[in-house]
């Protein structure tokens, strides 16, 4: 369909909308007997299928490894002469903010602590559990997050840059369906990559969301309750699409380009105030750690402890970064033209990690060793305690430790707020691609109501069941996008290796000689004719 | 599958050449195609400063040249100019972008010649054919200009369809008797498990024979399965010997065998016979 208004991919679009429909009012309707629902269906699927989900992403890893050593790394996303669009350090800053999300700021304290608290091997508050704690924030966050990304990124960038063909998820399977990606099965797989997306997004926006409602509750005694958070939904989604429609494109821009200083800004007065020392020797040694035990830490599935620590955090965030995988790896296929695949593999796989774990150490690992202290010089870990005993507060309580708590405070707050706006914005952008069928301009109406829907679906997950219903949604779209992640690599494979050999065999010389011979006849019979009258 | 109706025929500038255009032409009165693409692919060395000097001689663009050159022959072989076709000649010695061009042009069939004697001239050709995704005909020169018989080579593998709808579709109209045929392979043997030899070939015999029977019905082919034992050659030599045996025109393969990877362009059967065989003129069908 395509008018003024609309520009739509019909089969993509309506079953979208129609799954969004039932899904919102079965849970509005229904009520409270959905969050019993929610939270059964959540620990069916992670505890039943957090095995696979553990094991498949360690696969990832292994078969970005693969390709980057490989002699398929050679190969030039956009082919042998393409040139990189952005410098490597520009690269390396767009990949960072592309996961740089508001996830950073909700866990970048929380995390850490509530590990520290509440381990799921060692005992609370010692030495040991501070270790693990950086350790598994670092598992979460490391290079497993990124090998989902990069799967997807560059099964993206290949086939749409070094195959010509649009940049939807449907494209990577033409190694395996051919031209059935055009019929109803690139349809459905078009469908399972934005829904993924859209609650991937809906769980970003929703902590988001209860993160400035946490923090304004905390700094000026708000009210912190569910409808405090639909109507900041309401008014920050108000905000993005005002910023859209009224054309200002470059508004979004700014603020995102903003989000990325105000973040370092955040990181260094961090830093600064607090200890500044303990951050970096902690990052060397929370480094080699992680590399030591990656092996470890990355198999490791509560095998021998009966325990429900795995599916809350691994597997949920496993999922998350699976359902956000289509939105970024968009992102991250669109930035990296030019780049060979192994650049892409080794860029995406190190650089945006090793800086995620320095903002973890800094924050995070801060907060850890502030307990600590508090502790020698008497405390019983009020600190750390009141950090877990809620996730959307534990940053504002963090800064609190510091100089110019109300500055920094609210700085948080509206850091929260403008991620959430770009997060929203660039979402539906990505949703709005696919539902066209990999267009990129498609009409304002359009790109608003795909903008209201996401901050619809956020409001109706929190009013539905707050982060449960957030995770089980985020978990269940998670589970059938993985096995579509699966088949990607075989498919990522398959064209990438029809692809070496075609470079081969056009490297290889063709035998001219003969061929010089023949040439020169023509040329010579047209001179002498060109000579004889 | 379509008809043919758009063909693309690559020439080099030498005897074959004429030949080429000849063993077409006879095609042309029957199929009487809409679209005749003459492609030449001008292969200049960077370095080769002599041919260089020799074309700033020239009183017109060596492009035009060429054309004139190739138009010659097709009123030597058609009589006069015919308006179906259209030359294109290719300079900058960029074989990608030209093989692009190539797929862009839907050809329902690219025609490559193979020499009869000059032996490593075959490079650009193969080359083409790996590279392309239209279907290829290559044509040896010793080739009669006769379709009596058309071999189709079947493995039972995604191609298996297509080859047999083609050779379905050129027996129609130039009225050849088809015959199917699949090389039965003896597969390896593992210590101890060997297995009468006899034996397993009468198995893989029956299974052929079924899932032709299935394939037949589908395709409404005429005619019974040819089935070879493994005489321990290649079998694209098993395949050919049998073809100029039954005095085929005409092979009609898949690119891919059921066991080929991704790795390989095009199948190692149908590499082999386009590489070491030279008396039957074989068609690669690729995947759509």
């Amino acid at each position: 369909m395509k008018n003024k208004y609309v520009d739509i991919h019909n089969p993509v679009f309506f079953p979208t909308i129609i799954l969004l429909v039932v899904f919102m009012a079965v849970t509005i309707i229904v009520g409270e007997p959905m969050l019993v629902l929610f939270d059964s269906f959540k620990t069916f699927v992670t505890e039943k299928t957090g095995w696979l989900f553990i094991l498949a992403v360690n696969f990832f890893i292994v078969f970005c490894l693969y390709l980057g050593f490989s002699k398929y790394g050679t190969i030039r996303l956009g082919g042998k002469d393409a040139t990189p669009d952005f410098s490597t350090s520009s690269w390396f800053s767009m990949l960072f903010s592309a996961g740089m999300g508001i996830g950073l700021l909700f866990y970048g304290v929380a995390e850490p602590v509530s590990h520290y608290a509440k381990p799921p091997v060692a005992d609370p508050f010692t030495i040991e559990s501070a270790q693990d704690a950086m350790s598994f924030t670092f598992l979460h966050w490391g290079i497993h997050a990124w090998a989902i990304y990069a799967v997807v990124a560059l099964s993206l960038a290949f086939f749409s840059f070094n195959k010509n063909m649009p940049l939807t998820i449907r494209s990577v399977f033409y190694p395996i369906l051919g031209d059935r990606i055009y019929g109803w099965m690139g349809d459905v797989i078009d469908v399972f990559s934005v829904l993924a997306t859209i609650f991937g997004l809906a769980t970003s926006l929703g902590i988001g969301v209860r993160q400035v409602s946490g923090g304004l509750s905390y700094v000026f005694g708000t009210p912190n309750d569910v409808w405090v958070q639909v109507a900041l939904i309401a008014g920050i989604t108000a905000i993005a699409t005002i910023s859209v429609v009224s054309g200002v494109d470059k508004g979004v821009k700014f603020l995102s380009e903003w989000n990325v200083r105000i973040a370092a800004l955040l990181l260094i007065f961090v830093l600064i105030f607090g200890p500044t020392l303990f951050v970096f020797k902690s990052f060397v040694q929370n480094m080699g750690v992680y590399a030591n035990e990656l092996v470890e830490l990355s198999t490791w599935t509560e095998a021998f402890v009966n325990k429900d620590w795995q599916g809350g955090w691994t597997v949920f965030y496993w999922a998350w970064w699976i359902s956000w995988s289509p939105f970024v790896g968009m992102f991250i296929a669109r930035i990296s033209r030019g780049r060979t695949i192994r650049e892409f593999i080794f860029g995406v796989l190190l650089a945006p990690s090793i800086l995620t774990f320095f903002w973890m150490t800094t924050l995070g690992g801060s907060a850890i060793f502030l307990d600590m202290q508090d502790t020698l010089a008497g405390g019983n870990h009020e600190f750390a305690k009141a950090i877990i005993s809620d996730e959307s507060t534990a940053l504002f309580v963090f800064l609190e430790k510091f100089p110019l708590r109300m500055v920094g405070s609210i700085l948080g707050i509206l850091l929260v707020a403008s991620f959430f706006v770009t997060s929203s914005d660039s979402g539906s952008l990505v949703v709005d691609s696919i539902t066209s069928g990999g267009k990129l301009n498609t009409p304002t109406p359009q790109h608003v109501f795909w903008a209201t829907t996401e901050g619809a679906v956020a409001a109706v997950l929190l009013i539905g069941g707050g982060l449960t219903a957030l995770q089980t949604a985020t978990i269940s779209t998670g589970l059938p996008f993985l096995v579509i992640l699966i088949v990607m690599c075989y498919s990522l494979l398959k064209g990438v290796k029809k692809e070496y050999a075609r470079d081969k065999q056009l490297a290889d010389e063709i035998d001219q000689k003969s061929y010089s011979n023949r040439l020169t006849k023509v040329i010579m019979k047209q001179i002498d004719k060109d000579k004889k009258p | 599958m379509k008809p043919l109706k758009n063909i693309g025929i690559f020439l080099d500038l030498s005897e074959t050449d004429e030949f080429l255009l000849r063993y077409f032409k006879k095609l042309d009165d029957v199929f009487d195609f809409d679209s005749l693409t003459l492609v030449h692919f001008v292969a200049l060395e960077s370095d080769s400063t002599d041919l260089a000097a020799l074309t700033q001689q020239l009183p017109k663009p060596l492009e035009e040249v060429l054309e004139d050159e190739l138009l010659e022959l097709v009123e030597k072989v058609f009589g006069s100019k015919k308006s179906s076709i259209h030359i294109k000649i290719a300079l900058g010695g960029k074989l990608d972008i030209l093989i692009k061009w190539v797929d862009s042009q839907q050809f329902n069939l690219v025609v490559l010649g193979k020499k009869a004697k000059e032996v490593g001239t075959g490079v650009f050709s193969s080359k083409v054919i790996r590279l392309t995704d239209s279907d290829c005909l290559f044509v040896p020169e010793e080739a009669e200009t006769e379709f009596e018989n058309i071999v189709l080579a079947l493995d039972f593998s995604s191609y298996t369809e297509k080859v047999i709808t083609r050779g379905l579709n050129l027996s129609k109209n130039l009225s050849s008797k088809l015959i199917p045929v699949h090389v039965l392979k003896a597969g390896f043997q593992y210590f101890p498990y060997f297995k009468n030899q006899e034996k397993y070939q009468n198995t893989l015999r029956v299974k052929a024979e079924s899932t032709f029977k299935k394939i037949k019905k589908k395709t409404g082919l005429d005619a019974e399965l040819i089935c070879i034992q493994d005489s321990g050659n290649h079998i694209s030599r098993s395949l050919h010997d049998f073809a100029a045996k039954q005095k085929a025109n005409l092979i009609i393969i898949g690119n891919k065998g059921i066991a080929d990877e991704d790795d390989f362009l095009i199948g190692s059967v149908a590499e082999q016979l386009i590489y070491a065989e030279r008396k039957v003129p074989i068609l690669i069908v690729k995947p759509d």
